[in-house]
């Protein structure tokens, strides 16, 4: 037996052409990384309150970035939301009490969203995106901010983002902690001074 | 057990690579709004009062109305409060030719007049007591308006009825002018016919 295959060996090699090129498979793995979105929040100018209705501040111009480095090409779909700006102050009608003061989110405004590749980004597709409606009012629930259709979308983009505030001259009671206010929960009041805050949420969710 | 370690593996590779896939990124960011206070003002504006006609009241007693309009602007964003105050100055006529003298003239101011306002229409919160109380005008300033503290803030504006009552045909002489007059200053004389003047000042405070 052994003697038999030490004979195909032999036979074999004796067949065999010299060896000049050699075909080598070669791979790499690619795996998923970042879906991600940032941004930087909006620091408005002051405004001073006055007998205009609203009053309107407004902010530097600021990038959201938007990163899908997933590599699946599921798309994707960007919201956003706010919490309504509140103010918190000792309360006018009982200086023992604090009062919270709040106006609605929706006195926020995005606009002028255009997406920008970055340099090694595919360039954005004028259908399939990503793309923005031209405005969206805030609110407490997700508004659409932007989004990318499966295939496309896949790498980073800067979306330049206007804010504009509507600041109206009221405000409502969201809040207080004693019972010798002469306020009531959800009195309307004027527009009291202070600095007013909101938590502005982006979401950024793979698919549309 | 052999069987059981590969579908172990293979359920673990499953689960790798769903996890390896991200599906969303969440950011968030405080906006920030500075409302900084304005300024507090009140303003009066006068609509005119109806006419006298000497002589059609046999007792000597004239009525005239007039409606006077307040507005106050509280832009401070303190909610502090505020009191509004009226002073009426005395109804005079200058430059009333002499009938004593043709080198002369005199002034003239109304004797025995009394204004009253009482609220026809606007805001009523802020008058004390209400729509049914009177404010007797004088030269010394009198509160006819108060918000207390935690209201009044931005603009309100208050009508009043301003009912002037002239109780008497004379008036007191307040200044002569030229020479040749009859007439020394504090004579008390019958109403020249004229146009009578009053200035209605008023002022708004912070707080009450």
């Amino acid at each position: 037996m052994f003697k038999k295959i030490l004979m195909v060996l032999a036979s074999s090699l004796m067949l065999t052409p010299v060896a000049n090129a050699q075909d080598v498979n070669s791979s790499v793995a690619i795996s998923s990384g970042n879906l991600e979105i940032s941004f930087v929040a909006p620091t408005f100018s002051p405004i001073t309150i006055s007998d205009t209705s609203p009053m309107i501040a407004t902010a530097l111009n600021q990038n959201v970035s938007i990163t899908d480095y997933t590599g699946s090409g599921d798309g994707w779909s960007a919201t956003v939301s706010a919490d309504n700006f509140t103010l918190g102050l000792t309360d006018p009608t009982y200086s023992n009490g604090s009062i919270t003061v709040s106006f609605p989110a929706s006195s926020l405004k995005l606009s002028g969203m255009t997406a920008s590749p970055s340099s090694d980004s595919p360039p954005v597709h004028p259908t399939y995106g990503p793309a923005s409606p031209s405005e969206v009012v805030l609110s407490t629930s997700p508004q659409l901010l932007s989004s990318s259709q499966p295939g496309f979308g896949m790498g980073k983009y800067a979306l330049n983002v206007t804010y504009s505030l509507n600041v109206p001259n009221e405000a409502t009671i969201v809040g207080m902690d004693s019972s010798g206010s002469l306020y009531e929960l959800f009195d309307k009041t004027g527009l009291f001074a202070g600095t007013y805050r909101s938590t502005v949420t982006m979401n950024l969710m793979a698919g549309v | 057990m052999k069987k059981f370690c590969t579908l172990f593996t293979l359920v673990c590779a499953v689960s790798l690579t769903l996890s390896a896939l991200p599906k969303s990124y969440a950011a968030n960011g405080s906006a920030v709004a500075t409302v900084q206070g304005g300024g507090i003002s009140v303003a009066v504006s006068h609509l005119g009062m109806s006419n006298i006609k000497l002589g059609v009241n046999p007792d000597g007693r004239y009525t005239t109305t007039g409606l006077v309009e307040f507005t106050t602007h509280d832009n401070r964003g303190t909610a502090g409060g505020w009191s509004v105050s009226a002073a009426l100055s005395d109804f005079s006529q200058r430059g009333v030719g002499d009938p004593t003298s043709g080198n002369s003239n005199i002034s003239v101011k109304l004797n025995e007049v009394y204004t009253y306002l009482a609220l026809v229409g606007g805001d009523g919160q802020y008058w004390p007591g209400g729509g049914d109380a009177q404010y007797y005008l004088s030269t010394t300033p009198e509160t006819i308006s108060v918000a207390e503290a935690g209201f009044g803030m931005g603009f309100a504006s208050m009508t009043a009825l301003q009912h002037t009552m002239i109780l008497t045909s004379t008036a007191t002489i307040t200044e002569i002018s030229g020479s040749g007059s009859k007439y020394a200053l504090g004579d008390v004389i019958g109403i020249p016919a004229g146009i009578y003047e009053a200035t209605l000042s008023t002022n708004i405070n912070s707080g009450i």
